[in-house]
């Protein structure tokens, strides 16, 4: 910064500039000289009135604000209302649980009842499937070979196809096989 | 609540009513705060939107700022700082804004740039069409010179000449010295002193 010679005595361009953001920080002589000398004083009040200027523009070209600004309202808390909280908390828990426990325990009786009268039609069917086979173990083929699929074997026929020892004995022995000579 | 227009900050009487409505405030009188929002909804929303240059996405921050005031007022110690105390948290909010923007901007497609378009108004909305073609041009002219500047300068630049500050509520502010904040103002106004269209439309403008 420098206040030049009476043949050129005016501020430098940075006084200028330092005048615009705050004139006391020039010295007093260029204070002195800025109030004194017209010249320097419009450079500075031209940069002035630009920036002024950059400043309504700025304002004017900004669009209106629409909205109305609204703070929530901070709620005054009162000091049993935690308490409430977490009591109505606890509640709502209680509730959930004893229903859902019960619902839980209905499942799982529901579950073996149904469980258990599966396994017995099941039982029920596999000893169907066993008396038909003692009543009769010949497969289906063999009985449509046979022709009947009835057969009424009582226990004479069966006697005849497998005699008992009693039976054996009943039976001439003539009529044993290898008896006759021939 | 009318927005309000730009307050002349100085008034020796407007300044001690609306420290003791700080204080009032400050004391939780909801009544208070919201005439403080009155006084200053203006200014704070025009300091966020000449940032944005988003006019809907500028009110949602002018709120939130209230809203920060509103909760945190009772912690001011100051009551006369508190002009300089709602453009620190707008600043803030301002820049967590711009940073979540170009973060943002990176998932975006590349053909769109993370940089500050003006918001632009349809000519059939704005029937004064050369009020609307300078008004672009004005704010393209700010980009330009925007982007010239650092960001302190910038900042203090802003502050300074289009939100009104004065040196001290700038340092306040930006929680810098007042020495800081003039070697960067000073450094921010040679550079605008070197834009010669801005200068240049400034000066139409005037005469």
């Amino acid at each position: 910064m420098s206040i030049h010679n009476h043949s050129e005595p005016h501020l430098e361009e940075e006084d200028i500039l330092q005048a615009v953001i705050d004139n006391t920080d020039l010295s007093v002589l260029q204070q002195q000289h800025l109030v004194e000398c017209s010249q320097c004083r419009t450079r500075r009040e031209q940069l002035e009135q630009e920036l002024a200027r950059l400043g309504q523009l700025a304002e004017r070209y900004a669009p209106k604000p629409h909205k109305r600004i609204i703070v929530a309202e901070q709620k005054v808390r009162s000091p049993f209302l935690n308490w409430r909280i977490a009591f109505s908390a606890a509640a709502v828990a209680t509730v959930i649980l004893v229903v859902w426990g019960t619902s839980l325990i209905q499942n799982q009786q529901q579950g073996s009842i149904g469980n258990l009268a599966q396994d017995m039609v099941e039982a029920e069917r596999l000893m169907t499937q066993v008396n038909i086979l003692v009543e009769n173990a010949l497969p289906q083929v063999y009985l449509d070979i046979v022709g009947e699929t009835s057969l009424n074997l009582d226990e004479d026929f069966m006697d005849f196809l497998i005699p008992t020892n009693e039976s054996a004995a009943r039976i001439p022995a003539s009529a044993k096989k290898g008896s006759i000579l021939c | 609540m009318t927005p309000s227009t730009h307050n002349a900050p100085g008034s020796q009487t407007s300044d001690i009513q609306l420290a003791q409505l700080v204080k009032q405030a400050s004391d939780g009188n909801r009544f208070a705060f919201e005439q403080l929002i009155d006084h200053h909804q203006g200014d704070i929303y025009r300091m966020i939107y000449y940032r944005i240059r988003a006019r809907m996405d500028a009110e949602d921050l002018t709120q939130d700022v209230f809203i920060r005031a509103f909760r945190s007022i009772s912690r001011l110690r100051e009551p006369d700082r508190f002009r300089s105390w709602l453009f620190r948290i707008a600043v803030n909010r301002v820049n967590d804004y711009l940073r979540k923007k170009r973060v943002r901007s990176i998932f975006k497609s590349s053909d769109e740039s993370p940089d500050i378009q003006p918001e632009t108004t349809h000519f059939q909305e704005q029937p004064e069409a050369l009020e609307q073609v300078l008004k672009e041009d004005f704010w393209r002219q700010i980009g330009r010179i925007a982007k010239k500047l650092s960001k302190m300068e910038r900042e203090v630049f802003m502050l300074r000449f289009l939100d009104h500050l004065n040196i001290n509520e700038t340092a306040q502010t930006l929680k810098k010295s007042e020495s800081t904040v003039k070697t960067h103002l000073y450094r921010a106004l040679a550079k605008f002193k070197k834009e010669k269209a801005l200068r240049q439309f400034l000066q139409e403008d005037i005469t």
